[in-house]
């Protein structure tokens, strides 16, 4: 319950905070419709698997620039306003409090994955055929499962690296290409491809490609790849969590200015 | 002699006091490793959407181009915005040298920066997707990447007058970069825009130079150059047109000096 | 000629609108008709509280402002129809740690800002030395980036930047704003050297004493006004006394205030109440008669404390500007 509470704090603020920032409703809003727009005009609109790219591939691509993208600079941007220090010494604990956050920016995404869905199916005109609706949201929300593991453990590692923002850029684009959010992993050479199957994102993704193109049966495979490996990196993020933990009050190296 | 290294110094100081890649560490982040998987992304798209490697040379090429824009926008796109920022615009503006000259300095340096990427860019294309060209198409592909990256900073500097209007500089630049993005014609033909929109790519950079190498990139060297002289008017006329804007605000701000210009 | 500045009826209107209609909201008198002159050579300082026009005058004559009405010249030039001219001839120094480029070194940007002055190649590396020695800025820090500097360094570099186009005029805009009293100290004695190298200096400042000690002219503002003008002596004498006995006392009879006020030279006094002691401020043109007089009528009361101090420039800013309100 106390927990709970909490959460619901932190996703007040987490909102409130973010939605200040002109450019946050920006990125929030209007750039989701980016690349929706951009594969529009470049797929082949008369195949099934393009409109699938175009509309739920751009929606998730959008909800993983958000959701991503404020996570992992989210210790970071603590450390800059200074509360680092204040957030970590609350009894409720540093790594819940960031877990919230990542939750929060989570939700916070699907504002932005409805809007790519509103604009692909309102102004793009496309459809997409969901084959099993109850399905479809159980499968949605294991992909949000690996969204929030990922985002963690991108928040923990970015972190240790000592350069969040930088870092964050540079993992921006292979984390697209790598996941298959807008066009298949089998174009990839074979080695870039094993990579990609370490990544839960890939094996969701898969899943969800599959329930709107007819093949709800093959998709449970790939989803418990996805299950499995997201535990493994919530295992990692908070074991990565304790070694900050400890540096922080070791080597004072991780307090605020 | 003297007049000129002093010029090219003083451009770069210029460069210096704005830029924000000062380490090379950064600098190869942002300047070269970023944008490569960038470029390999958006080469991966490409190729996918356009099923044969053959239809998407051209935009793989263009692409390379764009990377331009990174320089142009978070370089010289912020340039009065920083300068407005560490409180050196008043200097700028108070200086009896002819602004054209002063601006023409802040740019240069960022234009060669952008031109290291799109070369770097255009040869990491080449090499992964093994293409093969004559060896004067190369040297025009320069040319015309040399051409569209003048142009494209001068853009950017007719959007960086704009961040004088604005506190949310971030948001401009982005917008910015995407309208270029999507109206260029880097990634899909220009005809395919609805509700002739296609105009508005004719007055944005770059889709003269994207239209020049499609051409290049296929044999027609003669044509492609052509089209990169249309290319060099349109970067010319942002650039006239941000010098009298900053006239303009400048002028306003005397005037009205509610203007938090300086 | 020997006028560097002459104002003449100068007023400058902020019209703030109102950001949806575009409808003039009101109108913010930010200099109400001033008029005066600055010699050449002169240090003129402008003092008054915020939002008095200090800035604005200081923009209106660097050329970054225009006058509403009035006219203004700066060492012959109109403002509004030559800034051109104007700008090859003064500077601005600001005060704060703004105003360089922080990742560029000293030496860097005191290039940059000779290039954008025109300053002939010839002469520059020279000039660029002379001045960084002048404004006292250690050698070895020259290639350092400004941004690992001092406030004090910062400021000195500003003052070096200022000169880099050797110019006539200089404005200082609150040039010792947060600095340690050493290094305001010094700052003052480069101003000092600025005067004997003959340039014309507007000075603005908080700090009365600084007023005093460096300029030889100063005019109060307020309100977009100028409410006196004149050397600080004139100033001094003009608005206040020139001493002010203050003594301490365990109590006081009605009686012998009264006797007090009727002293001869008794101009002004004062009680006031604090921590059980009675202050009394006396004014007075005669200190050595006052203290005589005030210290026979006061026979028989215990005198705890006496100090004489001359007024200061402060004094008459305090009085001008109604401060006095604060006391009783």
């Amino acid at each position: 319950m106390r927990y709970l509470r909490v959460f619901l704090a932190v996703l007040k603020m987490q909102t409130k905070i973010s939605f200040s920032r002109n450019l946050f409703k920006f990125s929030v809003l209007i750039m989701p419709i980016f690349f929706s727009t951009l594969l529009y005009f470049v797929y082949d609109k008369a195949s099934n698997s393009s409109s699938s790219y175009i509309m739920l591939g751009s929606a998730v691509a959008s909800l993983w620039g958000v959701t991503c993208y404020s996570s992992a600079i989210e210790i970071e941007r603590e450390r800059i306003s200074g509360t680092l220090e204040s957030v970590s010494m609350t009894p409720i604990g540093f790594e819940f409090i960031i877990f919230s956050k990542i939750i929060a920016n989570t939700v916070i995404g699907l504002i932005s994955f409805g809007v790519t869905l509103v604009y692909s199916s309102l102004i793009l005109q496309i459809s997409l055929p969901v084959y099993s609706y109850r399905q479809f949201v159980l499968w949605f929300l294991i992909l949000l499962f690996s969204f929030i593991s990922m985002s963690f453990l991108l928040a923990t590692l970015l972190t240790l690296s000592g350069n969040a923002f930088a870092w964050m850029s540079t993992v921006q684009y292979p984390i697209y290409f790598l996941s298959g959010m807008l066009f298949p992993v089998k174009i990839l050479p074979k080695w870039v491809q094993y990579i990609s199957s370490v990544i839960p994102i890939r094996w969701s993704m898969e899943s969800l490609m599959k329930i709107v193109s007819g093949m709800p049966n093959s998709s449970i495979i790939p989803n418990l790849i996805s299950i499995i490996l997201s535990l493994l990196y919530l295992a990692l993020a908070h074991y990565s969590f304790r070694i900050i933990e400890i540096k922080r009050r070791k080597e004072g190296t991780l307090g605020g200015f | 002699m003297r007049r000129i290294a002093a010029f090219l110094r003083n451009s770069w100081l210029a460069f210096k006091g704005v830029s924000l890649w000062l380490n090379p560490q950064a600098y190869l982040t942002e300047k070269i490793v970023n944008p490569m998987f960038r470029l390999l992304f958006y080469a991966f798209l490409l190729a996918y959407g356009y099923k044969t490697m053959e239809n998407a040379t051209v935009y793989i090429f263009a692409n390379a181009m764009l990377l331009s824009t990174i320089s142009a926008f978070n370089g010289v796109g912020i340039i009065y915005f920083s300068e407005r920022h560490q409180g050196t615009l008043i200097y700028t503006i108070m200086t009896p040298k002819s602004k054209f000259v002063v601006i023409f300095q802040k740019v240069l340096f960022h234009i060669l920066d952008a031109l290291i990427t799109v070369t770097i860019g255009m040869l990491l294309a080449v090499v992964i997707f093994n293409f093969k060209f004559a060896g004067n198409i190369y040297a025009a592909l320069l040319l015309i990447s040399i051409l569209g990256t003048v142009s494209v900073s001068a853009f950017g500097i007719f959007v960086s007058s704009f961040g004088l209007l604005t506190r949310d500089i971030n948001m401009l630049l982005s917008i910015a970069e995407s309208v270029v993005f999507l109206f260029s014609g880097a990634n899909f033909p220009i005809k395919r825009l609805p509700f002739g929109l296609g105009f508005v790519s004719q007055i944005l950079p770059l889709s003269h130079t994207v239209l020049a190498i499609r051409s290049v990139v296929r044999g027609n060297i003669w044509s492609g150059l052509k089209l990169s002289y249309m290319e060099i008017v349109v970067g010319l006329v942002y650039f006239v047109l941000s010098f009298f804007f900053i006239r303009f605000l400048e002028h306003q701000a005397r005037v009205q000096g509610n203007s938090d210009l300086y | 000629m020997n006028v560097a500045i002459d104002i003449h009826e100068l007023r400058r209107d902020y019209v703030i609108r109102s950001i949806l209609s575009n409808k003039i909201k009101r109108v913010v008198k930010a200099l109400n008709g001033i008029s005066f002159k600055v010699k050449k050579g002169e240090i003129f300082g402008i003092l008054g509280p915020n939002g008095a026009g200090k800035t604005t005058t200081v923009k209106i004559l660097s050329t970054l402002l225009l006058p509403t009405s009035g006219t203004a010249k700066v060492l012959g030039y109109d403002v509004e129809k030559h800034p051109i001219e104007i700008r090859k001839r003064i500077n601005l120094v600001m005060g704060g740690e703004r105003n360089l480029y922080q990742r560029l070194s000293t030496l860097e940007n005191m290039e940059y800002f000779a290039e954008l002055y025109d300053v002939p190649l010839k002469i520059r590396k020279k000039r660029i030395y002379d001045l960084l020695e002048l404004a006292g800025l250690q050698e070895e820090r020259w290639r350092d980036k400004v941004e690992t500097y001092s406030k004090g360094m910062k400021q000195r570099l500003q003052i070096a930047r200022g000169l880099i186009n050797d110019p006539d005029f200089l404005f200082l805009d609150e040039p010792t704003i947060g600095l340690d009293p050493i290094g305001a100290r010094e700052l003052r004695n480069i101003v000092k050297k600025l005067k004997r190298m003959g340039k014309t200096i507007i000075f603005t400042t908080h700090y009365m004493q600084e007023a005093d000690e460096l300029c030889d002219r100063i005019a109060i503002l307020d309100k977009g006004r100028i409410i006196t003008i004149g050397t600080p002596t004139d100033l001094k004498k003009m608005h206040t006394e020139k001493f002010q006995i203050e003594l301490i006392l365990s109590f006081i009879t009605h009686e012998h205030i009264e006797r007090l006020q009727n002293l001869k030279y008794v101009n002004h006094m004062r009680t006031k109440e604090l921590e059980k002691n009675i202050h009394l401020f006396i004014d007075t043109q005669a200190c050595s008669e006052a203290v005589e007089s005030v210290f026979n009528v006061l026979h028989g009361i215990p005198i705890q404390d006496v100090s004489i101090k001359k007024s200061t420039l402060e004094d008459v800013y305090v009085k001008l500007l109604g401060g006095e309100h604060n006391q009783s």
